[in-house]
């Protein structure tokens, strides 16, 4: 999946990226590009059915229904998000992306060159190869990834994109562009888009899940029909004790 | 919904919230809920336990 204006040279420039960190670990990497949200979607159920393990999306325009695909469900693929821009300093509507919610990481900035993506294939991979070919749930490859590796993804490492790193994070010339572009609240978006945002809600909600599976009860159990997020309320007025949970 | 509430079969007991469309959830039995096994606000899998009634 890539930008939909400038379809040919990103998706080029980023496979042929991904493809050689990827052949080197055994991986085979495919190609995906529409401008239409549908056949986006048609392509992601596909890749549960067909058992991919990663997804790696520039989701220009940050889709909503297909991110939507992308339920935390043990079946779904991992999603780790690239941005060719640094989307916080850019116009309020496209500092929201509606797949950082379901991603295991994200990068956005440096203009995402060949380095992005390969990096971006290599860590993705090796959190793979940790958990073996074909090895335990995707449960706990989920949750090895949400924690370890991608705080790994956020720190600039010697060799892979240093230089730009420290363009976007440091003090220097770097910043006072990205403050210049971002507008009066550009400075701390930025700071945060520096440092990686990355949400791993699906890490967290699973190891909650398992603990309470833990528990024995007596009694009828009436068990969960779908995926979702449970709310005690019979009706959404009802009278309650409590608050709806905010995201 | 608390513990100690009567609910019949088919009585809308809690909600699931999936993309964001609010599923009630309706018992499947008559009874008496013994223990809420699901925290509020918090996702769950398929088939997790949410209720135990008796």
């Amino acid at each position: 999946m890539n930008r939909g204006s400038t379809v040919a040279r990103p998706c080029v420039t980023s496979f042929s990226a991904c493809r050689r960190p990827a052949t080197a670990r055994g991986a085979r990497l495919e190609a995906f590009q529409s401008n239409q949200e549908g056949a986006l979607i048609d392509r992601v159920h596909a890749a549960k059915k067909q058992g991919i393990a990663y997804i790696i999306v520039n989701p220009a325009g940050s889709r909503t229904a297909a991110s939507r695909c992308v339920t935390p469900s043990p079946r779904s693929p991992s999603v780790l998000e690239v941005h060719l821009s640094n989307i916080h300093a850019r116009e309020p509507f496209r500092r929201h992306s509606y797949f950082s919610d379901v991603a295991v990481g994200r990068s956005a900035g440096w203009e995402a060159g060949a380095t992005t993506w390969r990096s971006t294939t290599r860590l993705q991979l090796g959190a793979k190869l940790e958990i073996g070919p074909g090895g335990p749930s995707p449960a706990q490859g989920r949750i090895r990834h949400g924690s370890a590796q991608t705080q790994e993804a956020d720190r600039p490492r010697p060799g892979i994109g240093h230089r730009r790193a420290r363009d976007h994070r440091g003090r220097g010339e770097g910043q006072d562009r990205q403050r210049r572009a971002g507008g009066a609240g550009g400075g701390r978006d930025a700071a945060r888009a520096g440092g990686g945002a990355c949400n791993c809600r699906r890490g967290s909600g699973r190891t909650s899940a398992s603990r309470r599976g833990s528990a024995k009860v007596e009694g009828h159990v009436l068990k969960s029909p779908m995926v979702g997020t449970f709310y005690r309320a019979p009706s959404p007025g009802a009278k309650r004790s409590w608050r709806w949970a905010t995201r | 919904m608390e513990v100690g509430d009567t609910v019949k079969a088919g009585q809308t007991v809690c909600i699931i919230e999936a993309m964001k469309l609010l599923n009630e959830i309706e018992a499947d039995k008559d009874g008496v809920v013994k223990a809420i096994l699901a925290e509020n606000g918090q996702p769950v899998e398929y088939g997790e336990p949410l209720l135990a009634i008796e």
